[in-house]
């Protein structure tokens, strides 16, 4: 390639790249007409270069602020006219199916959709600046603000104008899936977090579109949650994951039988967190294994020295993961009291896979553990689960007993369900006993066991 | 200056420009290659890299709450904290980094490894790399992280396959999961979008239609009143059911679409006969404002509005239960009655039913059909309709399927019959019965 075509093709490049270059181009077709004349001086050169590097350099910036694939403004350049900004209105949309596409066509097609997507987005909207965010995001800026029924109508046509868009390639039909999200807050500040809240929620309850309002305190939400996965994995670092022990009685005689098991957790305060807030914690950040575990061991050591039975709460989900499950056989084989522990389970999933429960039950009989069923009454433990599982106790649901006394509803509930477990032969523990008339409905009924603050509170003693 | 030295300076001068030029343009195609925020190589360059030289697989480090801390903490300090993490991973990796999406890195591995090999790599960078704490001022932000990798004997398609396995471990809360060909993922992925287009179809040309099931009094053995089933029908003559659709206008948003379709068409059905029909409800129908209204306002306009009976199925816990207390109050306000479907087997919660003034209950299918051998079932089936009776519910069996079932539901006390023994779902409403 001689020089001459080389210069045109770096010509053609720097056209291509940039609109801005058209001087220079100009210079440069220049010096090749003075090659006729001969009359280039040393001065006009080097100024030339200069220019170049200047060029170049802008070039280079503005790539920056270029998304590669679909040539719209990136997120730099957003967050960049964001910032110069007042009266604007921001919406994000989000593409649903994107990874299904992507993981279904291959990633070429996937480009190939979200190129098509960016073109139709920035035609079909020429007062909108669009904007391509990530992957499967694009942001409309609308410069006028909007207060939340205009937005809201606003989302509504957006949402009808896109619902039914369609990529065609080759033969094959895609359809776009999509999510909207905007802010309708008096202030900008943290537009982007508001927005992204917004559509995280949209997505959760499966919402076309959502409107970020400062009165739904998402930011507590996530501080909430940031601060207690702190606190969490601390605790659990430092073994601050303890069992409190609430005392269950005989209904007949009125004396303890055996205690539950409580996990409690610790903060470095001193101040203690129910299960209830820390457990799904725990399960987002991985932890929760570590933190079955800590409470299985400390139970299990401290009734070592005791001489009561007890019973610790499983979920599904522990019984289900081997490692778990191998952790429970190992303590069993190994502890001098597993024929005083009760596994009580507790169901929030359907159990899909009953003879994995049934071999877990099986094999902890083998060691003289029992099996209680959880909040029997409520949720997924109904009658015909009860059939399948092989359970020694129920435990009757702690909305069902406290009303007992008071709600007739209630009560013929409870009184069904002592019936049938007396049928299978299946012993009942009433929960949430909290006053001396549920304590003679539970003997009435002829409930087996009670449990409840009428009797006493969990503490830290057994 | 003569002409030559003249012709000689002027190359020199134009091979000075061209060189600049080429400088710039390769810039230019490097800046492609590079991610902007963290330096680098980005997406392209990685497939790129494995298109020139396969390499033994990959490996992708993915962020798990990086939404959280960018939401909370709001971006610049997202992006530093991207920074950081990249800086941590490459003192603990020694292979070239790719950042592949905001919140995914990929490596590729020098050598091929097995499942168990890989397996055994995954668990230690996993444990090298679990917890990194990025200090920003005096706050501690933890970054936790899912891996994914494929361990499959050729490298097809393996960003989707990759892609696929960080999707999985990220649903089910797992540290890492691996990739292999017999999980049939790509299957469900295929199905999915087969699906979705049918029923995206089916929806804009109102291809969902009510089938009607006869429900029959035990006393009297005449037909009384027929449940409305949705079906889909696919335009090429294949009638799809609601276990295979209804997940899929849920996913893609036409559900509500689905639910009006099929609560008109049944009305406009019972305009002229005096039967009573049921129209299966889920709790999202009823927590649904828009559905909600428009069930009121059909209520208000039919004819046939005493004569309905709404099934309720319990699929989830119920969050707000004022709202269907307010559901039941208003539809009995216009004479319709309400039923919990499936009573007996999975989600199915006592403190609610006694709260929402049930009219009937429908026995759960599977303890029906084995009612006549099966003593457990039986000994269920009894309790309930004794419970039943104790509440003033009424009681209708489904999945009758059998001449022993039904004299055995008879024999119980159960009030109504349904299945495939009285009738299958029909297309069209008999009329002369």
């Amino acid at each position: 390639m001689s020089l001459d075509d080389r210069l045109a093709q770096n010509n053609s490049f720097i056209v291509a790249s940039s609109n801005d270059t058209s001087n220079l181009i100009n210079q440069i077709k220049q010096i090749e007409d003075n090659v006729e004349i001969y009359d280039i001086c040393e001065e006009t050169l080097s100024i030339l270069c200069k220019e170049i590097k200047l060029k170049s350099r802008n070039n280079l910036f503005n790539r920056y602020f270029i998304d590669h694939l679909t040539s719209l403004p990136n997120v730099y350049q957003l967050r960049k006219d964001l910032d110069e900004k007042e009266d604007f209105s921001l919406i994000i949309f989000n593409i649903d199916n994107f990874a299904t596409i992507n993981n279904f066509y291959g990633f070429l097609v996937g480009d190939f959709v979200i190129e098509e997507l960016g073109e139709l987005l920035r035609k079909r909207l020429p007062d909108h600046k669009v904007y391509r965010l990530s992957g499967d995001e694009f942001a409309f800026v609308i410069d006028k603000k909007m207060f939340f029924y205009e937005l809201k109508e606003h989302l509504n046509k957006l949402y009808d104008e896109f619902k039914d868009t369609l990529i065609k390639y080759q033969d094959v039909n895609i359809f776009i899936d999509f999510t909207l999200a905007s802010s309708a807050n008096k202030n900008n500040d943290n537009i982007f977090s508001k927005v992204s809240m917004a559509l995280k929620h949209a997505k959760d309850i499966n919402a076309p579109f959502w409107i970020y309002e400062d009165k739904m305190n998402f930011e507590n939400n996530y501080e909430r949650h940031i601060q207690l996965s702190e606190v969490v994995r601390e605790a659990v670092g430092q073994y601050r994951v303890i069992p409190y022990y609430q005392a269950i009685v005989d209904t007949q005689t009125n004396k303890v039988a055996k205690y539950e098991c409580l996990a409690r957790l610790i903060d470095s305060d001193g101040k203690i967190l129910s299960p209830l807030i820390f457990i799904p914690i725990a399960k987002k950040i991985k932890y929760y294994n570590i933190v079955t575990k800590t409470i299985i061991n400390k139970s299990f050591a401290t009734f070592e020295s005791i001489d009561f039975e007890f019973t610790i709460n499983l979920s599904i989900e522990d019984i289900i993961n081997k490692e778990m499950h191998e952790f429970i056989m190992e303590k069993l084989k190994t502890s001098r009291v597993s024929n005083k522990v009760t596994f009580e389970i507790l169901e929030s999933d359907a159990i899909e896979d009953f003879d994995k429960v049934g071999r877990f039950i099986n094999e902890v009989r083998r060691y003289g553990a029992k099996i209680a069923i959880d909040d029997f009454g409520s949720g997924y433990s109904n009658f015909s689960y009860l059939t399948k599982i092989d359970a020694d106790y129920i435990k009757i649901d702690g909305s069902l007993v406290k009303d007992m006394d008071v709600d007739k509803n209630s009560l013929v509930v409870v009184e069904t369900i002592v019936e049938f477990a007396r049928k299978l032969g299946i012993r009942t523990v009433a929960e949430y006993v909290h006053s001396k008339s549920i304590m003679s409905k539970v003997k009435e009924l002829g409930i087996d066991y009670s449990q409840g603050y009428y009797i006493s509170k969990p503490s830290m003693m057994a | 200056m003569n002409l030559e030295e003249k012709n000689i300076y002027l190359k020199e001068a134009l091979q000075t420009v061209d060189n600049k030029l080429t400088k710039c343009k390769e810039q230019l195609l490097n800046k492609y290659f590079v991610d902007n925020l963290t330096n680098l190589p980005n997406v392209y360059q990685l497939r790129k890299d494995l298109n020139e030289n396969e390499g033994a697989g990959i490996v992708t480090i993915s962020i798990d709450n990086f939404t959280t801390i960018n939401n909370f903490y709001g971006y610049l300090i997202g992006d530093y904290v991207i920074e950081q993490v990249v800086k941590y991973l490459s003192t603990k990796i020694d292979q070239k980094l790719y950042r592949v999406s905001g919140t995914d890195f990929t490596i590729v591995l020098d050598e091929t490894k097995d499942f168990y090999e890989l397996k055994d790599y995954l668990i230690e960078l996993y444990d090298s790399i679990k917890n990194i704490i990025v200090m920003y001022r005096e706050n501690e932000i933890v970054v936790s992280l899912t891996i994914a990798s494929c361990a499959n004997a050729n490298n097809n398609d393996i960003f989707s396959k990759v892609s696929m396995a960080l999707s999985y471990a990220k649903n089910n809360g797992l540290a890492f999961w691996i990739y292999e060909d017999r999980m049939g993922f790509e299957n469900e992925y295929e199905q999915n979008i087969k699906i979705s287009k049918v029923v995206r179809e089916a929806v804009i040309n109102s291809r969902i239609v009510p089938y009607f099931q006869p429900i029959v009094d035990n006393k009297t053995g005449k037909i009384q009143k027929y449940e409305c089933l949705a079906r889909l029908m696919d335009g090429k003559g294949n009638v799809i059911s609601p276990v295979l659709f209804i997940p899929v206008a849920k996913k893609i948003k036409v559900y509500n679409h689905v639910t009006k379709i099929i609560i008109n068409k049944s009305f406009d059905a019972f305009e002229g006969n005096e039967y009573e029909f049921s129209i299966n409800l889920s709790i999202e129908d009823i927590m649904n404002s828009d559905i909600f209204d428009f069930i009121l306002l059909k209520l208000k306009h039919s004819r046939s509005s005493s004569r309905v009976i709404f099934e309720i199925v319990e699929s989830e816990a119920i969050q707000d239960f004022k709202k269907i207390e307010r559901f039941t109050n208003e539809v009995k306000r216009y004479g319709a009655r309400i039923a919990i479907d499936d009573f007996g087997d999975g989600y199915s919660n006592f403190s609610y039913l006694i709260k929402m003034n049930v009219d009937f209950l429908k026995i759960d299918g599977s303890l029906i059909q084995e009612i006549d051998t099966d003593e457990n079932s039986r000994l269920v089936v009894d309790t309930i309709v004794d419970f039943a009776n104790k509440l003033n519910i009424k009681t209708i069996a489904e999945y009758v399927h059998s001449s022993t079932v039904l004299d055995k539901v008879k024999e119980m006390g159960i009030d109504f019959s349904q299945g495939f023994y009285i009738d299958k779902p029909l297309e069209n409403l008999d009329k002369d019965c």
